[in-house]
């Protein structure tokens, strides 16, 4: 893939639309939270897709070729940095 | 992209070779994947009815064993539970690690999802610091395919080191190449050369604190991990090694930790990298990602608001479904029963009082027991239909915020509201919860929950003491409180009782699929069957002290008996609620089932129906029936209730705060009611 022309921003995962992609830029968390989403997938450089996002409830994400939920506090601590979506 | 057989290719039991020439092998296999990856599906192909379950010794956490017979081989296979790694932080991963270091398999059979191969390797990288003895099943070939993913299968073994068979285990596809890939490893035919994770800048830090361990093995683990592991921050390896190392080396070893803080990312980067590199010629992923099935599902069954409108339907479906096509077959055991009873009351050559031990504590017990069976069915096939189809996890995503007020789970809901049917559903059905916290804890509130016998012994009080224009409010009181008890219990117990914290939401949802009966079925099967061998026993015995109780010394009138005695003796704490000794000795009987407690108020006021109804009014003021009611809708669960919690948890321990803690509740509750309401009205 070549690199973006468009501008590049960092969001939290809370925040991205349904349907923007990106890549993990950082994670926040405890130790015990931060092994939790490395097993599930969540690494810094893992690329991301947001399936669902309805700013109540979980964040359903695709990551690694899995889709997962997560609850809205911890997609807050997730940050990403957002390829524009066409 | 097939195995070696067509579908149904069980390994078939063969007998030895004539001759001798080779003898069979015992070879003891574990079972290593993520949560969904068709492990039980696997398992019980591989196993067939020659299978066992029981509980890991000490824990809620379900240990399945059983034996395949290939060739003339015998392979013993454990099924450790599903994990997402081998950390310390949850029971399930524990024994996981623990099992492949103290029992030593001879082979970890690495199921992997072909379809989501990339997070499955990170479990296989962390088997494999564990253990160089790794067999990866590659599972879900076709649904990999219709992703449109290309996996070059023997590309993938070259480059991991491992055997790589690809499996498709719904359609029992693969599975001899399988088998016969993992008897040569285990036989030393073929041998592994696991391609090595590198840790880059951590190398260094892994060989100080290598060299401060020194060579030995601390506990079956080897210093590598140790080191591995010391500087992950696993609180377990933590508590082991400052048990055996003096505190000057452990603060050297401290030391490097706290130079490397950034360890637990490096080492998950490192994992990642090597299954890059593992992936980089041997797998393709298209360049556009099709639209699936479970996508548009997701956008209905997933979302927020219109998920939990379509959950409450399913919900109040599997609630009717569980009890209504259970009713006729409940009916029909308890008419057998009751015919049995007077068949045997008429042709049993026994003097009345063994008679009646035998008929009416022996057997009815005994019929209690069977006559659950269809509810449980019904049931578990419901939740095993809901599992198997990935439905299950859109659940605990779309309730989790709801549930995060009672501190729990969001799947904790299934178990809690079916309670309102039955605790002891409620109780078995916490098997679906995966963390050992949150089972326990549904466990200890199901009891709070009014069942359906309870419901029925509050309509009735309700009914004889209070004027119809009262009776819904004051039904709506009791749940009211019941909710509240509920409440309150669940911060109280999650604080004091249950350790570890409430993790937040962060659960795989996966891809939607046809049920697969047979995994169904097994697993309807083992809950029954360990329900009722375990269950029948221990409430025939129950019900016949129960029985003997009410009718010893022999002859005596109600209030002479053992029970009435009990009753009249725990008066005064009956009287702290506002009970006679009657309402008291009716509690006692309640134990057995709850349903009891009326049919042994008509005993004890010798009249049944209007009667009964008649005979009450005048021996309680319309308060004093409030209080019973109140008291009696939580004071214990019910027999079958303590014998499935013991079943669930083995636990004595939690058995005896699932008793005590609701008894205590019940007392406090009422007693504070009771005398508050007796001062205002005075």
């Amino acid at each position: 893939m070549d690199e973006d022309k468009t501008e590049e921003r960092i969001l939290p995962l809370s925040e991205l639309p349904e349907g923007s992609c990106g890549v993990v830029h950082a994670t926040y968390g405890g130790r015990g939270m931060l092994a939790r989403l490395s097993a599930m997938g969540l690494t810094v450089g893992a690329e991301i897709t947001v399936a669902q996002n309805s700013f109540v409830g979980p964040v359903v994400v695709d990551v690694r070729g899995v889709r997962l939920a997560i609850g809205r506090g911890m997609a807050t601590r997730i940050m990403v940095r957002v390829k524009q979506a066409e | 992209m097939k195995g070696a057989l067509g579908t149904g290719d069980m390994p078939i039991q063969k007998p030895p070779v004539s001759g001798g020439v080779t003898c069979g092998m015992e070879i003891t296999v574990a079972l290593a994947g993520n949560p969904n990856v068709g492990k039980s599906t696997l398992f019980n192909i591989l196993t067939g009815m020659h299978q066992h379950v029981a509980n890991w010794p000490g824990k809620t956490v379900e240990r399945r064993e059983g034996i395949c017979r290939f060739e003339e081989h015998t392979l013993h296979i454990v099924d450790l539970p599903g994990t997402y790694s081998l950390t310390a932080s949850s029971v399930e991963e524990l024994i996981a690690r623990e099992f492949i270091v103290r029992e030593r398999p001879n082979v970890v059979l690495a199921i992997v999802d072909a379809s989501s191969i990339e997070r499955h390797l990170y479990l296989v990288a962390q088997l494999l610091e564990l253990t160089s003895s790794v067999v990866i099943a590659l599972n879900k070939m076709d649904l990999a395919e219709a992703k449109g993913y290309g996996i070059d299968v023997a590309g993938l073994e070259a480059s991991l080191g491992v055997p790589v068979v690809p499996i498709v285990a719904r359609k029992a596809q693969g599975i001899r190449e399988l088998v016969e890939r993992t008897v040569a490893v285990a036989s030393g035919l073929e041998k592994l050369k696991p391609k090595q994770i590198r840790y880059g800048a951590l190398e260094g830090a892994i060989k100080q604190i290598k060299s401060l361990l020194g060579e030995q093995a601390i506990d079956g683990y080897m210093p590598d991990w140790l080191a591995l592991k010391l500087l992950e921050g696993d609180s377990e390896v933590e508590r082991l090694l400052k048990e055996v190392l003096p505190e000057d080396v452990w603060r050297k070893i401290d030391k490097v930790r706290s130079e490397n803080e950034r360890a637990p990312m490096l080492i998950a980067d490192a994992r990642y990298a090597w299954i890059r590199e593992a992936l980089a010629r041997n797998f393709r992923k298209p360049t556009r990602g099709v639209i699936t099935v479970t996508d548009t599902l997701d956008h209905i069954l997933a979302h927020p608001l219109v998920g939990l409108l379509i959950f409450i339907i399913v919900f109040a479906c599997i609630f009717w479904l569980t009890f209504k096509l259970s009713e006729p077959f409940v009916g029909a055991l308890d008419s057998f029963f009751n015919k049995l009873a007077e068949w045997l009351k008429e042709h049993l050559p026994f003097g009345s009082f063994a008679k009646g031990l035998f008929i009416d504590g022996a057997l009815a017990g005994f019929s209690a027991v069977v006559s659950l069976l269809p509810v449980l069915v019904v049931f578990f096939m419901l939740m095993g239909l809901l599992e198997d189809s990935g439905y299950m996890a859109r659940i605990a995503a779309v309730m989790d915020g709801l549930m995060h007020i009672f501190g729990l789970h969001g799947k904790a809901v299934l178990p809690l509201v079916l309670a309102y049917g039955c605790n002891v559903v409620g109780i078995m059905g916490t098997r679906i919860l995966e963390n050992e916290r949150d089972r326990i804890l549904t466990i200890l509130l199901n009891p709070l929950i009014p069942c359906s016998a309870r419901l029925s012994v509050m309509a009735f009080f309700t009914a004889a003491f209070f004027p119809a224009h009262l009776r819904t409010p004051i039904m709506l009181l009791f749940l009211m409180l019941s909710l509240l008890s509920v409440f309150i219990s669940g911060l109280l117990l999650s604080l004091l009782a249950v350790r570890g914290e409430r993790t937040p939401l962060l659960i795989e949802l996966p891809v939607y699929s046809i049920p697969n009966m047979r995994t169904v079925g097994m697993f309807v099967w083992h809950r029954v069957i360990a329900f009722l061998k375990r269950a029948s026993v221990l409430i025939v015995c129950v019900s016949m002290l129960v029985w003997l109780l009410s009718n010893l010394p022999i002859g005596a009138p109600m209030h002479k008996t053992l029970l009435g005695m009990l009753g009249r003796l725990l008066h005064p704490f009956g009287e702290l609620i506002g009970l006679d000794w009657r309402a008291t000795a009716a509690l006692i009987t309640g134990f057995l089932a709850k349903e009891n407690s009326l049919a042994m108020l008509s005993v004890l006021y010798g009249s049944a129906g209007e009667g009964l109804i008649e005979s009450l009014r005048n021996a309680m003021t319309p308060l004093q029936a409030f209080s019973f009611t109140l008291f009696q809708m939580l004071y214990i669960p019910c027999a079958a209730s303590v014998v499935a919690i013991w079943i669930e948890t083995r636990s004595v321990k939690w058995v005896a705060l699932a008793i005590a803690y609701p008894f205590l509740l019940a007392t406090i509750l009422t007693a504070s009611i009771y005398n508050l309401a007796t001062l205002l009205i005075r």
